[in-house]
This record gives C-alpha cells, structure tokens and sequence, in this order.
C-alpha cells in the first residue's frame, strides 16, 4: 500500500490534505504545483523567497475540506510582508471557522500561469467500480455540467475521445485567437490517472479542480484525494 | 487487484450445463396439465406441437398426459433429465427443485413468480433456492421467468408465442438474453415474422442463480450465435458484465436496450424484477466503452437487429440518399446529419452516369438523389440508379426511400441489392394495405426495410458508431 494512504488509514482519516493530495499524485507522473508546508509565520516568509513571487498560501489541515469557505486560502501575494500577514489572517480565521481544527500550517504554492481550466475528477459506481471524469473546470463545471466519463482502467482511446466528447472542446483547440491546448498532455494526464486508481483501490474518490493547461503543461493547482471508509 | 483480475478469477465458465439446457436430450414439465385453459397445458401441448421428444410429464396422479407416460415426481424418471420446466406453485417451488437437484437435472427453469418481485420473504426464498443449488450438477434460470427457444431442438416454451403460433423451429444466428419475459417472447413472435431466426433466446426473470452476463458470456463463445441482443434492467456483476461484453463485442455485434435509464423507470424496475438500476449516465458510459449497441426502444432494438442482421458494417459515415420524394429527401437528410452522418459527394463520372439514366431531370444528379417521375414510368430507374450510386468510391452506404406509388419498381431493386457490396436499406412509407406486402417482401429477402426513413437512418447511425468501435481494435 502507498504510504500515504497508509498513514491516512492508521489515523482513521479518509480526506487526504491537499499536500498529501498532492505528494500522492506527484508520485504518478501528475504535475502539480509547487507544494511546501511552512509551520511558522517565518517558514512561510522564507519558502515564498525561495519559490519567487507571487505566491499562494493555503491552509494545511485535515479538518478543513473546504478552505475558501474558512477563509483559509490567499493568493497573489507579491512580497515577504503581504505574506507574513496573509498567514496571520489564515490562521485567525481558520480558528474562528473551526476552532477545533489540528492546523499542520499552510502550504505555500507558486502562482500557476492562468490558463485554461479543465476538471479531472474519479467517482466509484456501486455496479461498475471506479470511473473517471473528464470536464471543462473552474466555473464551468457546474454551470454547464461538460462532462463525460469512463469505466476504468481506460485505454489511451478512450483518453482521446473523453477529451474531443465535451461540448466545449472548441475552447482547448484555442478560441478566439487563444492559444490552444495540449491535448495530448491531458491524454496523458487522464491515463496517469486511471493507472494511479488501478493501483490503489483504496481510493473511492478524486477532484483534480483545477487543471490547468496549455500550451506546454497540464498542470493540478487543487487536489483531493479521499479513501473509501 | 485491479477490475480485469478481479473478474477473471470469478469467471468459472461450465459452458457443458448450457449446452445441456439448450440442447437437452430429454425434458421433464412438471405441473404439465391436461386441464383447458391451464398454464400446465398449454406448455405440455405446445411443446409437443413444436416437435420437441423426449418429454416427460409429470403430475401426481395422471399416469398419463397427452398421449405421454407421466410420472408422480422427477425422481421416478427412468432416464437422466437435462432440462427441467417448472410450472408449480409458490408453496411447492422449493421442494421440487430439490428434487431437481438429487435427479441431477443439469439446467432448471423455474416459471413460477410470487418470489423477490413481492417482497422480503420472497427475496428469502430466492437465497435459499440459490442455497439448494449451489456446489450441485444443477443449475436455476429463474424464478419469475418466461422460459426459452432453441429451434435447434424444436425447443420453444415461450407462453406468447405458443398461444399466438407461427413460431419456427428453423433455426438462425441470433441469440437473446432477456430481464423481462413478455419482451423476450414478443422479440421472438416479432421477428420471426420479419424473417429473422433465432439461434438461443432465454429470460432470466429474477437472476437467484444464473445471471443476464452467464448467458451473454455463454452466446460470446457459442460459434452459433453470430449477433446478441439482450433487455436489462439491472445487472448483479456490472463489472464483469462489463469486461465481457468489451471482448465479446469485437468479435460479434451486441444490441442491448436497457430499462430503468431514467429515475422513474429505475422506480418501476425495482419492483419488476428486484434488481438495481444504476444511474443512467454511467450505463451509457459503459455500452460506449463496451462497443454495446443501446437503442432506446423496442422498435429501435427490431430495426437495429434486422441491420446488423441483414446488411454489412459500413466502412464510413457517407451515404446517399435514392428517392423519388423530393421535399422529403430534404427532412432525411436532415436526420442523417442530425445521427452524425455525412452526405457523400458523389463523383463527376457518377453524376454523368446518373444525369444519363435520367433524362429530362433538368437539374444535374446529386445527392440526395430525386429521380421525380422517372421511377413511376421505368421501373428499372431505381434498381440502377442504386448500382450506379454504391459503385462510387464516396459513398459507404444507400438509404433507398422506395415509391408506394410505383410497385413495378419493387421486384427489381430486391433482384439488384444482393448484388451490392455496401450497406443497403429501404424505407417505405407506411400506406396499410397498399405497402403491407411491399414490407413482406423485402423481408423475405432479408432486406431490412421500414417504415420511415428516420428509422434507416438510426440504425445506419449505430452501425457507424459499431465500426468505430471496432476500428479502435485494428
């Protein structure tokens, strides 16, 4: 079994963190965004150095899914002291959202390129067993429902068709003078992804919201991992 | 484990038992009758009728049934029994199919319903019958079923269509695998008058031993069954399901309507056969992934049947259109660009052919293609003008809309069809009486004729996305 989905069992968690998220999909070939976790005020100050600005912080906790609503994620920060003051707003409000919280720290991020964003996301069907989407992302996903899916595992067939199905593929081929996608990276992407769900069938469920690509990346920015209980 | 180990090692195929229910070598009907009017007659005396031997009746206190020896228990028969019709009440079911199961009957159908469909304790008798045959020679198709056709054996016992008549014992291709009884034994009374011949068909009614995948994994290695078609409501292995039907698809056409796509048609599948609908997106996802052609209605299901049936698969998504309708030709083209066909452009020479069998056009051929007039006065417009349009290397396939009006024309397009190589398919406008024996004669020659060009054209759209699939494979 994956270590990472061992700890997360022997703790008896079934939502990965975004780092964990992250860590675990990095492992299958998925490129993420950068992923550090700063404990202190001044880690985060330090790492943001490193990475280069401007930056991203986002709240590290196992009993906070939905970071935005906890007022747990700050992006565009563009220098040490935007910085030391997000983490001290994250910390802050994350309390007050749950006070209970175990608060690891925040993980600090480099801003993705904005780009084109697409959904790739694993759901388990009760007859047929793990299942892979395929989406426009961002927005999108929810308004207009563009979504197609497959049994996994899938074949790179299957990969090339998902991505030509959704109504909104005229927006990856370049739209209005926008530059297009690489397709193939994300054929690649979705067949990273069923060979990571065909290899450890302890996970019952995944968001890669957002994705973004273009030109020369395909690129996870959020990820969710969660374990069957 | 992954999902193809996982259902490779609960794949235990004994394809022995199958060949013995369909091709038994003696049959016993218990609950046989010689009352009028009973379910127990009327399958002793169909049975007879179709030409099924030997049979063994039996009954408690006849000795004998229509002319046959009968027996007070299975257990009496002299001879080993293959397949065993069960037409017994509730109360009885359990016991006899014990019986079943000491004789050593390789395959059991039982008729009888009042089981899962009802209720808890229904659903508890099905876990004990599946108990009584588990690890045993005998395998149960059942309860709450409709039973089988194997023409092979003159095998029919399908109540419909031992009542209706007209059923054969020639024996086709086609073999079926049916959740639901009555549409099994109308798919059968249906086609067979439409000239399609069956080569298996069963109904698995509540599934509590042998499953809709046992069968399709079954017909996927019977080298009789050239074409599968199937109705389903729910399936208990999705995946296994699933990966068979993946396999058997690239090598034989699978048509397969699925009931319960909607949340309440899921409702209403609940309480008909007791299984789980699963959402429909998914199912549609699957059947796409499995290369499984999903018409959406009954009609749907017979017009795709009689394509895959009759024509081969096209090679592309061009076709050309042949009618003298011209305003209609317009709305046809329509639908086919609408299922994701194209219009094939037809070449200079083709065109200069046409404009050459048809004089006086005035316009220049194109397609589709409106022969006005010419096809009332010369019969023969139709039968070329269709040579003339499949020798061109644009188009993959023919929809002919042929003229109610010009019967003349009719003997000659069902001489020159067989001759085409490319896929073929005529429509004709439903006129009753005037088209009636139109239809009939088409179908006679294996040709797969409709009533509306939509029709054709829906079928052609699933042979399409069938050669797709199989192209994926190449």
């Amino acid at each position: 079994m994956n270590s990472i989905i061992e700890q997360s069992i022997k703790q008896k968690r079934t939502v990965l963190t975004e780092l964990e998220s992250k860590k675990l999909i990095a492992q299958y070939g998925i490129e993420t965004t950068s992923i550090n976790l700063a404990r202190t005020e001044a880690e985060a100050v330090k790492l943001s150095d490193n990475i280069g600005y401007p930056v991203v912080l986002k709240i590290s906790s196992a009993d906070i899914t939905h970071k935005s609503d906890a007022g747990g994620v700050k992006v565009g920060l563009k220098n040490a002291a935007e910085v030391a003051e997000a983490y001290k707003n994250i910390m802050t409000s994350c309390l007050k959202y749950c006070p209970t919280a175990v608060i690891e720290g925040v993980t600090v991020q480099d801003m993705a390129k904005p780009a084109l964003e697409v959904i790739i996301g694993v759901t388990t069907d009760p007859q047929f067993g793990p299942v892979i989407m395929f989406g426009l992302g961002g927005v999108w996903v929810e308004v207009l429902k563009d979504v197609v899916f497959r049994l996994i595992p899938i074949e790179k067939v299957d990969a090339q068709k998902m991505i030509r199905e959704i109504k909104g593929f005229n927006l990856l081929k370049g739209y209005r003078g926008q530059e297009p996608a690489n397709v193939e990276l994300l054929e690649n992407l979705l067949l990273k992804v069923s060979d990571m769900i065909v290899k450890n069938p302890e996970i019952s469920e995944m968001d890669l919201n957002p994705v973004f690509v273009s030109k020369d990346k395909a690129i996870a920015v959020d990820a969710r991992v969660i374990l069957f209980k | 484990m992954n999902v193809a180990q996982k259902s490779q090692d609960q794949i235990t195929p004994d394809f022995s038992t199958f060949d013995s229910i369909f091709r038994p070598k003696a049959v016993a009907i218990i609950g046989a009758s010689n009352k009028e009017g009973s379910f127990g007659r009327l399958f002793l005396e169909g049975i007879i009728k179709a030409g099924y031997s030997p049979i063994y009746p039996i009954h408690l206190r006849e000795k004998e049934l229509m002319g046959l020896k009968a027996y007070a228990s299975i257990k009496d028969v002299p001879v080993p029994i293959d397949l065993a019709l069960l037409m017994v009440p509730y109360s009885e079911a359990l016991k006899i199919v014990r019986e079943c199961v000491e004789k050593e009957v390789r395959g059991v159908v039982l008729f009888t319903s009042g089981f899962g469909e009802k209720g808890e304790e229904g659903k508890q008798a099905e876990r004990e019958l599946a108990k009584i045959v588990a690890g045993s020679r005998t395998r149960l198709i059942g309860p709450n079923c409709n039973g089988l056709y194997s023409p092979a054996v003159k095998l029919v016992s399908l109540p419909g269509s031992l009542i209706t008549g007209g059923v054969t014992t020639e024996a086709g291709t086609l073999s079926v695998v049916s959740q639901s009884g009555s549409l099994n034994d109308f798919l059968v009374q249906t086609l067979t008058r439409k000239n399609i011949r069956f080569n298996k068909t069963v109904s698995t009614g509540n599934e509590c031993d042998l499953h809709a995948e046992d069968f399709l994994e079954y017909y996927g290695s019977d080298p009789n069954t050239t074409l599968i078609a199937g109705y389903l409501e729910g399936i208990k292995d999705g995946k296994r399901f699933y990966q068979l039907a993946k396999e058997i698809s690239k090598k034989k056409p699978i048509i397969i309507w699925k009931g319960g796509m909607t949340e309440a048609g899921a409702r209403s599948a609940v309480a008909h056969t007791g299984a789980l609908a699963g959402s429909s997106v998914i199912w549609e996802t699957m059947f796409k992934q499995a290369g499984i052609i999903n018409p959406n209605s009954f009609e749907e299901m017979v017009d795709c049947i009689l394509a895959f049936s009759w024509t081969g698969i096209p090679k592309g998504r061009r076709i050309a259109i042949l009618s003298s309708m011209g305003g209609t030709n317009i709305g046809t083209t329509d639908n086919c660009i609408r299922a994701g066909l194209e219009m094939a452009k037809l070449t200079d020479q083709t065109k200069e052919r046409l404009n050459q069998l048809l004089p006086g056009a005035g316009t220049s051929a194109s397609n589709p293609l409106d022969v006005g007039v010419g096809g009332m006065m010369n019969p023969k417009v139709f039968a070329e003008g269709m040579k003339i349009i499949t020798e061109d290397e644009n188009v993959d396939m023919l929809m002919l809309v042929a003229d109610p009006d010009a019967p003349l024309s009719i003997p000659s397009i069902i001489e020159a069809i067989p001759s085409i190589k490319k896929p073929v398919t005529v429509s004709i406008f439903d006129m009753l009486d005037l088209t009636e024996s139109h239809y009939r004669k088409f179908l006679e020659h294996r040709i797969p004729v409709f009533h509306e060009p939509k029709r054709a054209v829906a079928a052609l759209a699933k042979m399409c996305e069938y050669a797709d699939y199989l192209k994926q494979y190449k």
